[in-house]
């Protein structure tokens, strides 16, 4: 069975963290307890150890940043793992440098989607497993929000909260964004949330807030006058009594 | 020895963390884990930790000592990662 390496979370305030160096490649037989990826924080530089033997394989490349707790690698038992989630996950680039190596026919590609799709095997408490139970809710869609990624009461719970609201489960949001969202009838699924693990927060629902009043702008010449900015405006955005005037170049 | 007690706690917070001077195995801390384990699985949100001595004689020296009894900087630590 495959471990994951994880984002770690190095600080009771870190959110994200960036990948400085993976010091072994793709495909790179590792052992259990050697430094396999250096993650740079805006306070520490932090060498993480392979969890487990086995083959890497790379979901994150140098130089991103990603939220604490997102996997950002897996470690294969043996080759045979390994070529199969290789072949799990959407990544042209891997597969071509793997068919070089290995000269095998692999199963047809999916379409190529921005962002990786692997199945990974998701750790659930107890607690979790029971809730989702009872209320019917697939653990396997769920992003952990627990230690070492797992899925805890309170993800259940947002998925029960989603659901209610005719989202799917697998939306991560904040209460009060939430609520922000539900007054200004923001589409949540539309935003990218820029909290751990992808969750949205208030300032992901102001930034779009701001963005949707922005959009009559862009149609409109900065040059002519007020006027024919509120009656555009007024064509575009129906319903809506107050506008923020943003200028721009 | 009040079991109840201790199920209806961790059935409420779903954590639990045992701190014990004693070595881990066969000790106190070891006994309470079990009992949860055994009676309450399904409400644990997270694996039970235990904060114990480690498995050697208490040393001699004062310095030496500070490492082995458990202090509060490492139920911090502990603490930290389990959520």
């Amino acid at each position: 069975m495959a471990e994951n390496i994880f984002m770690p979370k190095l600080g009771m305030t870190m959110k994200e963290g960036k990948i400085i160096q993976w010091m072994k490649s793709e495909g790179d037989e590792v052992e259990k307890g050697i430094s396999v990826v250096s993650i740079e924080t805006d306070k520490v530089t932090y060498e993480v150890d392979a969890p487990a033997s086995g083959f890497l394989h790379i979901l994150v490349p140098e130089g991103e940043v990603c939220p604490v707790g997102e996997t950002i690698g897996r470690i294969a038992e043996s080759r045979d793992e390994y070529l199969k989630i290789v072949s799990q996950t959407i990544e042209p680039s891997v597969k071509e440098a793997y068919i070089g190596e290995e000269k095998r026919a692999l199963p047809v590609e999916k379409p190529l989607t921005t962002t990786i799709v692997s199945k990974v095997e998701v750790k659930v408490s107890p607690r979790a497993r029971k809730l989702a139970q009872a209320h019917g809710i697939k653990v396997e869609e769920l992003q952990g929000t627990g230690p070492e990624g797992r899925v805890i009461q309170e993800d259940v719970l947002r998925a029960i909260e989603m659901r209610k609201e005719g989202y799917p489960s697998h939306i991560k949001i904040t209460p009060l964004a939430r609520a922000m969202a539900q007054d200004k009838g923001i589409d949540i699924s539309q935003i990218r949330g820029s909290g751990p693990c992808g969750r949205i927060e208030k300032k992901d629902i102001l930034e779009e807030n701001t963005r949707n009043y922005y959009r009559p702008w862009s149609r409109s010449p900065c040059e002519s006058d007020e006027g024919d900015h509120c009656r555009e405006a007024h064509h575009l955005l129906p319903g809506c009594s107050s506008y923020l005037f943003l200028y721009s170049d | 020895m009040d079991e109840e007690i201790l199920i209806n706690s961790v059935t409420k917070t779903g954590r639990l963390v045992i701190m014990d001077e004693d070595t881990p195995r066969c000790s106190m801390a070891s006994e309470i884990a079990t009992i949860i384990t055994e009676n309450c699985f399904d409400a644990l949100d997270a694996p039970i930790k235990r904060i114990c001595a480690p498995h050697t004689p208490v040393p001699f020296s004062p310095e030496l000592e500070k490492y082995y009894v458990p202090d509060a900087e490492r139920l911090i630590s502990v603490v930290e990662k389990m959520f």
